[in-house]
């Protein structure tokens, strides 16, 4: 599903340059539940980013379904995250000025899908999260939770093959935080690929594989003997961090 | 096109809506009020006046010499003028008259067909030497111009004239003649004593008062010897396209032959100027009120679709990210717009022809043709688009990455 080969991303300021990715080489296959881990600034919402087309990156090859899409023209990428990717975000995401119904609708609606075969998906998304009794509410009569079940069925409407989530339960209570990962396993179960970025150690370990992030570079896990400390801010691995 | 969910979100949010809505509603009900009665005032102004206008001059002279006292005197200086005027280079043809077309100064009486039980007709008119028609530069449609017998008549012990022949114009004819069978025969006053004959009626042209309707197109003319010691005037025609060469050297010309008066010569496009002076500031008022309404209109929807773009900043990352394309970020905002503004048009047209009601029954204002507010509707429709293009492409810089970013 990704293929991620030497991908380096910067940013650049006027004074600094930070590798927020660097000689970054990742392999998920079709249908993996994976977790991504690592302290702030470690580069995973970066990953997520260059994962999911959001963003640019410097150097290095990246395959998402089988289509080398290191050199996409913006349109294109456009195209290939309504098709391809759902995102469910930290902060849901969700317009403010659009009912339930009409926010699932965005990603088809870009996909220029007729009428009666996006109320069928749209129900359908909702079903899934178990929200169907509230098409017509905006998101501020909604819980946090049940905002994020409305991102979760916005996010998986389009039947991509690849969900990205940044953080998807950062901004709920545990309760609410494990049905959001019950939703999402089962999402996985029905064969789509998941890619979840968590702080959250309990959470990140319903996932397939876990991976972790220092500094822009993926670290062995195996290789270290307390994996507690890269949780710290001030975190730094007692070995020289190794690709996978 | 996502129309509806536009519009549902419009609704969400209803202040900013209506708000804009209403800035555009009534800007359309001003500025289309603002242009009718502006091209009802252009009109007005730039009508034909049925005369030889471009090729017309008027010269006045004020005598302050005591001969003047003398009827007889001023009798022979106005014929010597008028025969000086008229073999001045350039010049076509002279007369002399008691007042000025489009002036807003000059007389009227009351006529009417003569044993008729109706009421007069109000009778614009104008005591004039002959050459009326050439000089006036007007079609004789009927009878005959003036001819010498014609200024000769018999004063009564008060001095009134009891009967003469006069020209009249089509529309006047008409007025005292419906049939359209006015030539060669009379008109009275009120009272019977004083008569005319109709001895020609001439096309139509403007009186001292084009501006008044019941009096449109009027014109009496008396034959008569229209000078006195106050003042003599005279209209001059002049050949096609010499009104500056002729205009310098008339003055020196009427004081060669007796400098004792003052002369003041004029265009008749300097008249009309003058006459419609109201007219023309109020064009230039509403245009500047108009064009400063569009303006803060247009502003304010540059201003809502900037606040509006950097109010969702996060949202347009989100939609970017869901899979917009640049395209479809430019177009939610202007299709948001066009709904803003074409609700507010719709809202903006019931105004306008309320506001117009208002203007014809208490300001006598032209009523509202259609074309115009359609005209009206397109033209704040234009603006719109064009006003929220800028922010609306600027939309387009909003990165899809920032949906990712913590507050």
């Amino acid at each position: 599903m990704i293929r991620m080969q030497n991908i380096s991303k910067i940013y650049r300021t006027e004074h600094i340059e930070t590798h927020a990715l660097s000689g970054f080489s990742l392999h998920v296959e079709p249908g993996e539940f994976l977790s991504v881990m690592g302290p702030s600034g470690s580069g995973k919402t970066t990953f997520l980013n260059v994962a999911g087309l959001l963003d640019s990156f410097e150097s290095g090859t990246y395959h998402l379904g089988g289509e080398d899409v290191s050199t996409l023209s913006d349109r294109q990428m456009s195209r290939i995250r309504n098709e391809k990717i759902g995102f469910i975000f930290q902060s849901f995401n969700l317009i403010p000025d659009l009912n339930v119904f009409d926010n699932v609708d965005v990603p088809l609606r870009y996909r220029g899908v007729g009428a009666a075969t996006r109320r069928d998906a749209i129900e359908e998304a909702l079903e899934i999260v178990g929200l169907t009794s509230r098409l017509k509410h905006y998101p501020s009569q909604l819980s946090g939770g049940q905002q994020q079940r409305v991102a979760v069925a916005r996010a998986l409407v389009g039947t991509p093959g690849l969900i990205l989530a940044d953080e998807p339960t950062g901004n709920l209570d545990s309760a609410m935080a494990n049905e959001i990962m019950d939703l999402l396993e089962k999402i996985n179960e029905m064969g789509t690929t998941v890619i979840v970025v968590s702080h959250d150690p309990e959470l990140a370990a319903r996932a397939g594989r876990q991976i972790y992030l220092l500094d822009g570079r993926l670290i062995d896990m195996e290789s270290l003997e307390t994996p507690a400390p890269l949780f710290k801010p001030d975190a730094v691995p007692t070995q020289p961090p190794t690709q996978v | 096109m996502h129309f509806g969910p536009i519009l549902r979100a419009l609704m969400h949010n209803k202040t900013r809506f209506w708000l804009i809505t209403l800035e555009v509603g009534l800007t359309l009900a001003i500025v289309v009020n603002c242009i009718n009665v502006t091209l009802d005032f252009r009109a007005q102004y730039t009508h034909e006046s049925g005369m030889d206008e471009a090729n017309l001059m008027v010269v006045t002279t004020e005598p302050f010499g005591a001969e003047f006292k003398e009827e007889e005197f001023v009798e022979n200086l106005e014929r010597e003028d008028l025969a000086s005027l008229r073999s001045f280079p350039g010049v076509r043809d002279a007369l002399a008259t008691t007042s000025v077309p489009i002036s807003g100064g000059g007389s009227a009486t009351s006529r009417k067909a003569l044993g008729s039980e109706l009421d007069s007709e109000s009778t614009p008119y104008y005591i004039v030497s002959d050459h009326v028609v050439d000089t006036f530069g007007l079609e004789l449609l009927a009878g005959r111009r003036f001819e010498p017998g014609d200024f000769e008549f018999d004063e009564d012990e008060n001095g009134d004239i009891l009967h003469r022949n006069v020209l009249v114009t089509e529309t006047l004819a008409n007025a005292y003649y419906p049939e359209g069978d006015a030539l060669g025969k009379m008109v009275q006053n009120d009272e019977g004593q004083l008569t005319n004959t109709i001895v020609g009626i001439v096309s139509d042209m403007d009186n001292s008062w084009p501006t008044w309707d019941n009096g449109k197109h009027r014109v009496l003319f008396f034959p008569g010897q229209p000078g006195s010691d106050r003042r003599m005037r005279y209209i001059v025609r002049v050949d096609e396209g010499a009104i500056d060469s002729v205009f310098s050297g008339l003055e020196q010309r009427v004081l060669g032959i007796n400098p004792e008066r003052i002369v003041r010569v004029e265009t008749l496009g300097e008249y009309r100027e003058d006459y419609y002076s109201a007219q023309l500031a109020m064009i230039k008022m509403l245009s500047a009120v108009s064009f400063l309404l569009l303006l803060i209109t247009s502003l304010g929807i540059v201003g809502l679709t900037a606040f509006s773009v950097t109010q969702r900043t996060r949202q347009i990352g989100t939609r970017r990210a869901l899979g917009a394309t640049k395209g479809d970020i430019v177009r939610y905002f202007l299709v948001e717009n066009w709904i803003i503004t074409g609700i507010g048009l719709i809202l903006g047209a019931a105004m306008t022809y309320g506001l117009n009601f208002v203007l014809v029954s208490i300001a006598d204002s032209p009523k509202l043709e259609w074309p115009l507010l359609v005209g009206g509707m397109l033209l704040l429709w234009v603006t719109g688009v064009v006003a929220a293009y800028v922010p609306a492409q600027r939309a387009t810089l909003v990165s899809p990455e920032i949906a990712t970013r913590s507050v």
